[in-house]
């Protein structure tokens, strides 16, 4: 209870601080609506079906575009992890491809790939790619040597090893990982979507700042943050589950 | 299986120093004996355990066994269990090599008295039930030779006591072939039918304990025992270990 109210707190302060300055107000409504304002646009885009189609159009790029960096980065992490000479192989590469944000190729990427999906899907993945391979890679690596040992004095082979000792005890890191990229491709898709679009959240917002309609900018805003928590919240619940031993601290 | 240790060395370098862990040792263990080393800290004890499993390479000198491979078991002297699976789970983790069954399970965890706990994780495990989990682990596989180092350090008198009967039993149900690692000297005369002592990475001294099991910790030649091992331990005349 003490926990829920204190959360309230700023939220509150900040909405109440909102409402005066508009009441009073302390800036052109043209630059800042009220909130009345922003949740009645709000409603108007949800009830005439505009929201929904941005936002769900939006969700499904981040979905598909996460889904094929997991396909890439999972394998790739935990075959450099497993082996030096797959980590020597891709690494000079990767390590180039780590420093350039992805925001930085969107031209090259619009003229590859067009302004279509596949150009906001290969944003979405180079966005979210790293996070994932690191936290893969970092934890396959860096298993602990003593279990490690374990595997050793049972005999166990390199397979049995990774599968059952070094797989295992990344999972805590790669859902680290996973947690990331989510929000990764998230972020990067706005991007994505606010230079080069004809739908989704971040065009809506776009859109409505050619057309001087901060209030649809707002909701877009609210939007995208509150759907990111909400994503973030049931991805942690669902990993929860995969991990009833975490919380507390290991054996030695 | 009779286990031959020729001229073992190891010596560990690191930038500045060079410790011998084990200092030039020739050894053998009979089949289904029971071998107990005692030794202060740092002495050797781990180092010339690993070397025996193969889990460190010898500087110098070999290991053989009768059999080409035997199946060899290894208590650790931490539990180091996954903590990713439960008691049980863990206890049957060799079962992920195939060819073992779950079947004598339940009996284990009856005599580890774990059976209470056979579904908590290793963070919710006090250090004696971890230490006991992990020996369930190494009696599981059954192999055919069990390498202990201090698995019972971290246990209370009466929880140690059960489970040196326990092991004494299987030794003798079993015939395998076990060496135990101790810090204790009582310890090492009870279990023990040979105790090995071992100071500064050399073994000096190599006493036969010619007793009928139960032993008696308070008989007079467990004390007699005792205060000679004490003596060879505490002897300033040992083989001097080179630290160059
Ligand atoms: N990986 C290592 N690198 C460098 N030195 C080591 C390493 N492992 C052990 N040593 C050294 O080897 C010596 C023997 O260590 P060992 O672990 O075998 O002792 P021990 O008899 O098992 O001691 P304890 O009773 O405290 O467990 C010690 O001086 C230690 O510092
Ligand atoms: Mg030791």
């Amino acid at each position: 209870m003490i926990r829920l109210r204190n959360n309230i707190i700023l939220p509150l302060a900040l909405l109440s601080a909102w409402l005066l300055v508009t009441k009073y107000e302390l800036f052109s409504p043209y630059l800042l609506p009220s909130p009345q304002r922003t949740f009645t646009v709000f409603w108007q885009l949800f009830l005439d079906g505009t929201l929904t189609r941005h936002l769900s159009i939006s969700l499904l790029r981040v979905l598909g575009g996460f889904f094929c960096s997991c396909l890439v980065a999972l394998p790739l992490g935990i075959l450099c992890g497993r082996s030096t000479r797959f980590h020597d192989f891709f690494w000079p590469v990767l390590e180039f491809l780590r420093h350039v944000p992805p925001l930085a190729a969107i031209p090259l990427i619009i003229l590859w790939f067009g302004i279509d999906e596949a150009s906001k899907l290969m944003i979405i993945f180079l966005a979210s790619f790293f996070p994932l391979f690191l936290n893969t890679y970092g934890g396959i690596k860096n298993c602990d040597t003593k279990l490690l040992e374990v595997g050793s004095s049972l005999h166990f082979t390199a397979w049995q090893t990774a599968r059952y000792i070094q797989l295992p005890a990344a999972v805590p890191s790669i859902l680290v990982g996973l947690q990331l990229a989510l929000g990764y491709s998230w972020r990067a898709l706005i991007g994505a979507e606010l230079i080069a679009a004809s739908s989704g959240i971040g065009y809506m917002i776009l859109d409505a700042e050619q057309m001087s309609r901060p209030d649809i900018v707002l909701v877009g805003i609210f939007c995208i943050g509150i759907l990111g928590t909400l994503i973030n919240r049931l991805f942690l619940k669902l990993t929860c589950k995969l991990l009833p031993w975490q919380g507390k601290a290991g054996d030695d | 299986m009779p286990i031959k240790i020729d001229a073992l060395t190891k010596v560990y370098s690191t930038a500045e120093i060079k410790v011998t862990a084990l200092a030039p040792t020739t050894l053998s263990f009979a089949d289904h004996s029971f071998t107990t080393i005692v030794g202060k800290s740092g002495c050797g004890k781990t180092t010339l355990l690993r070397l025996l499993a193969g889990l460190e390479e010898a500087t110098n000198g070999t290991v053989s066994f009768s059999t080409k491979k035997p199946e060899i078991g290894f208590v650790f002297q931490e539990p180091r269990l996954m903590p990713w699976l439960t008691v049980a789970e863990n206890i049957a983790f060799a079962i992920r090599k195939g060819g073992l069954s779950t079947e004598k399970l339940p009996q284990l965890l009856d005599i580890l008295g774990l059976s209470a706990f056979a579904r908590s994780y290793p963070s919710e495990l006090s250090g004696g039930m971890a230490q006991r989990t992990a020996l369930g682990r190494t009696l599981f596989q059954n192999p055919d030779i069990i390498l202990m180092d201090e698995p019972f350090g971290a246990l209370d008198y009466f929880t140690r006591k059960g489970l040196q009967e326990t092991l004494l039993d299987l030794f003798r149900l079993e015939r395998k072939t076990i060496i135990f690692v101790t810090h204790d000297v009582e310890e090492a005369i009870l279990l023990g039918e040979r105790v090995l002592i071992m100071q500064k990475g050399a073994i000096i001294g190599d006493i036969p304990v010619k007793l009928t099991y139960p032993r008696d910790p308070a008989a007079s030649e467990v004390l007699t025992l005792r205060r000679q091992i004490l003596e060879g331990l505490e002897s300033k005349n040992v083989k001097v270990v080179d630290e160059s």
